[in-house]
C-alpha cells in the first residue's frame, strides 16, 4: 500500500497524522460511511490527495491557477469518499478518478469552456509579446521559444499557443495605431515611402509582384523590406517601430491579400 | 490522419500540436478537444515512459474521424501490453483511469510483431448536439517511397486538413530545434504557402509530409503533387512574382516520385 508522502502543503488539513498509523483504507470507509467517523475521512482525504493533485495538474498549465484546480479536484475527491460502494470490490482510486474529472471538467463548463481558454490564452500571449520584447532588448536578437519558456515559467507548448493567439489576433488594439496608410496614423509609413525610393524599383516588382501596389502601403512596404531587403522581421520592427510579432501578423497578412489578387 | 514519430519527451508538444492543428478545420467543440488531448498525452505518455524501457523508440498515432466515430489510436512497437497496477496504488495507473472517465470506450490489443495498440473512442454527441464535423471520406492511396523518411511523419486525407496540420507541426519542430521568433514566423508564411500549393497541386486524395528539425534547421518534404507544379514556384516576373515559400526558405527542390513529384523545403535560422 502506497502511503501519502508529506509535503508542507498536504498537511494543512487538520489531519492527525500516526492516528491511523497502517489501518488499512477498507476500515477507514466503513468508520466514514457507517460510524461516521470524521477523522477516518480526512485520513482518507489525506492519503488520497496526491490522486487529486495529479489529476489537477493535468488540468492546469498557464490558463488556471494549479490552487485553484487543486482545491476543485479536492471536492471531487470528498464526494468520492463519501459515495464509494466499499461492496463493488472495485479499487477505489478506479472510482475517484472518474468522480474527480468530473467535477474539473464541471468546473470548467460552469467558467464557459469556449470562453474560458481563449481568455486564458489572451492573456499569455499578451505576456509572451511583453517577454519577447525584453528579451529581444537584452540579447539583441529574437528569442526562441524554449528561451521564451523559461523566462516566463509555461511550457513550450504554452508558449506556442500564446503565440498561434497573437497571430490570429486580427484587427488588433496593438494594429490600430497603424492604419493602412490613411489620416495621420499613415504618417509614418509615408514618409518612411519618401526616404526610400527602393520601394517602387524594378527588383520590388520582379520579387513581390505588380500586384503588390494594390496592397496597403504599410503591408507592401514591410514585403519590400523582408523579400527586397532581407531585412529580418525584428529588424523592421525596429525599423517603423512596431513589434516583432505586428510584422508578422502584417506579412501573413499581406502574402494572403497578394495569393487572392493574384486569383483574381 | 496517421501521425509517425519516436516517443521522446517533446513527443507529447508534437501530438498536441497535431490535434491543435485539426481542431479549428473539423470544428472540434473545445470540452472535446480537452478530453482529446488529455486521454491522448496519457496514453502517449505511456508509450515514452514504458513502450522501450525508457529510451526512444517508433510510436503511432491515428485519427479517424467519420460522421459517427470520433477515434484515436496510439500504437508502439515496445515491450508490450502495460500491466494493471496493484489495486490500492495510487500513484501509478492513473492514466488508463483518467482515459477510461475521457472516453467512451477504450481497447488494448496487442500488434502483430509485438508492441501494444490503444484505441479510444470519443462520444460524438452532447445534449443530442454534435461535437465535430466530418471531413468527406478518407482514402488510403499515396504512401511516399521508402526512401523518403523525415522524423516525424504525417500522412492525412482529405487534403484540406494539411493547412492546420502543417503549420502547427512545423512550428512545434522549429520551436524545438531552437529557432529565434524572426525565422519562426517565417516558418508560417512558408508553411501557408506550402499549403496553399497542395490546396491546387495534390495529386490525391491523400497527403504526406515529412518533417525533420535539429540544430535549427527544419526540411519538409510534402507530396505528392501533380508533375510540373512544383516549377511554377519559383518563376520570377512581374507578373508572378516568386512565391515567399522560394523566398523565405533556404531551399526548395521539387524531386520526382513515381508519376507525381514531391516538395523539399529547407528553412535554416542563420542567426549568429
Amino acid at each position: 500500500m502506497t502511503t501519502a508522502t508529506h509535503s508542507p502543503q498536504q498537511l494543512r488539513r487538520p489531519t492527525r497524522p500516526g492516528v491511523f498509523g497502517q489501518v488499512r483504507n477498507e476500515v477507514l470507509f466503513v468508520r466514514w460511511q457507517q460510524d461516521g467517523d470524521r477523522q477516518a475521512r480526512d485520513e482518507l482525504v489525506h492519503r488520497f490527495l496526491p490522486l487529486a493533485r495529479k489529476l489537477a495538474r493535468r488540468y492546469s498549465g498557464a490558463r488556471e491557477p494549479f490552487d485553484d484546480l487543486l482545491q476543485v479536484a479536492s471536492l471531487g475527491l470528498v464526494k468520492a469518499i463519501d459515495r464509494f460502494d466499499l461492496g463493488r470490490g472495485t479499487a477505489f482510486s478506479s472510482f475517484a478518478v472518474p468522480t474527480i474529472l468530473g467535477e474539473l471538467k464541471r468546473y470548467f463548463r460552469d467558467l464557459g469552456w469556449a470562453v474560458h481558454v481563449p481568455r486564458g490564452a489572451q492573456e499569455r500571449a499578451v505576456k509572451v509579446e511583453d517577454a519577447q520584447q525584453q528579451l529581444s532588448a537584452r540579447t539583441n536578437r529574437a528569442p526562441t521559444v524554449p528561451e521564451l519558456a523559461e523566462y516566463l515559467e509555461f511550457s513550450i507548448e504554452d508558449v506556442l499557443d500564446a503565440l498561434e493567439t497573437a497571430r490570429a489576433h486580427h484587427a488588433s488594439s496593438l494594429d490600430a495605431p497603424y492604419d493602412d496608410g490613411e489620416g495621420e496614423s499613415g504618417t509614418m509609413v509615408e514618409s518612411f515611402g519618401d526616404h526610400d525610393p527602393s520601394l517602387q524599383s524594378a527588383d520590388e516588382r520582379v520579387t513581390i509582384g505588380v500586384a503588390a501596389r494594390q496592397l496597403p502601403a504599410r503591408e507592401r512596404e514591410v514585403l519590400a523590406l523582408r523579400f527586397v531587403h532581407d531585412m529580418t522581421q525584428t529588424q523592421i520592427a525596429d525599423h517603423i517601430g512596431v513589434s516583432q510579432m505586428q510584422v508578422s501578423r502584417i506579412l501573413r497578412r499581406a502574402i494572403s491579400h497578394l495569393s487572392e489578387i493574384a486569383e483574381g | 490522419m496517421r501521425l509517425r514519430l519516436e516517443s521522446r519527451p517533446q513527443t507529447l508538444t508534437i501530438v498536441r500540436g497535431m490535434l491543435g492543428g485539426v481542431a479549428e478545420p473539423l470544428s472540434i467543440d473545445p470540452e472535446l478537444l480537452d478530453d482529446l488531448k488529455t486521454s491522448v498525452s496519457e496514453a502517449c505518455n505511456n508509450v515514452v515512459l514504458h513502450a522501450y524501457g525508457g529510451e526512444a523508440g517508433p510510436m503511432e498515432v491515428g485519427l479517424f474521424v467519420g460522421e459517427d466515430r470520433f477515434s484515436v489510436t496510439v500504437a508502439d512497437r515496445g515491450v508490450g501490453m502495460p500491466v494493471p497496477p496493484p489495486a490500492g496504488d495510487i500513484s501509478q495507473g492513473i492514466g488508463l483511469s483518467v482515459i477510461r472517465a475521457l472516453t467512451q470506450d477504450v481497447r488494448f490489443s496487442s500488434a502483430p510483431g509485438g508492441g501494444t495498440e490503444v484505441e479510444m473512442d470519443f462520444a460524438v454527441r452532447r445534449d443530442g448536439r454534435k461535437l465535430f464535423k466530418a471531413p468527406p471520406p478518407a482514402t488510403a492511396d499515396a504512401e511516399l517511397p521508402a526512401t523518403v523518411n523525415g522524423e516525424v511523419v504525417v500522412s492525412l486525407s482529405p487534403v484540406t486538413l494539411l493547412p492546420g496540420v502543417l503549420g502547427r507541426l512545423a512550428r512545434t519542430l522549429a520551436a524545438t530545434a531552437h529557432f529565434s521568433l524572426d525565422r519562426f514566423s517565417d516558418v508560417y508564411l512558408v508553411t501557408d504557402t506550402l499549403a496553399a500549393h497542395a490546396a491546387s497541386a495534390a495529386d490525391a486524395q491523400r497527403i504526406e509530409v515529412h518533417l525533420t528539425a535539429q540544430d535549427r534547421r527544419l526540411e519538409l518534404i510534402v507530396g505528392p503533387f501533380r508533375k510540373g507544379t512544383g516549377s511554377r514556384l519559383d518563376v520570377r516576373s512581374s507578373e508572378h512574382p516568386a512565391s515567399p515559400l522560394v523566398l523565405l526558405s533556404d531551399e526548395v527542390s521539387v524531386r520526382e516520385a513515381g508519376d507525381a513529384e514531391l516538395l523539399q523545403v529547407v528553412v535554416i535560422d542563420h542567426r549568429r
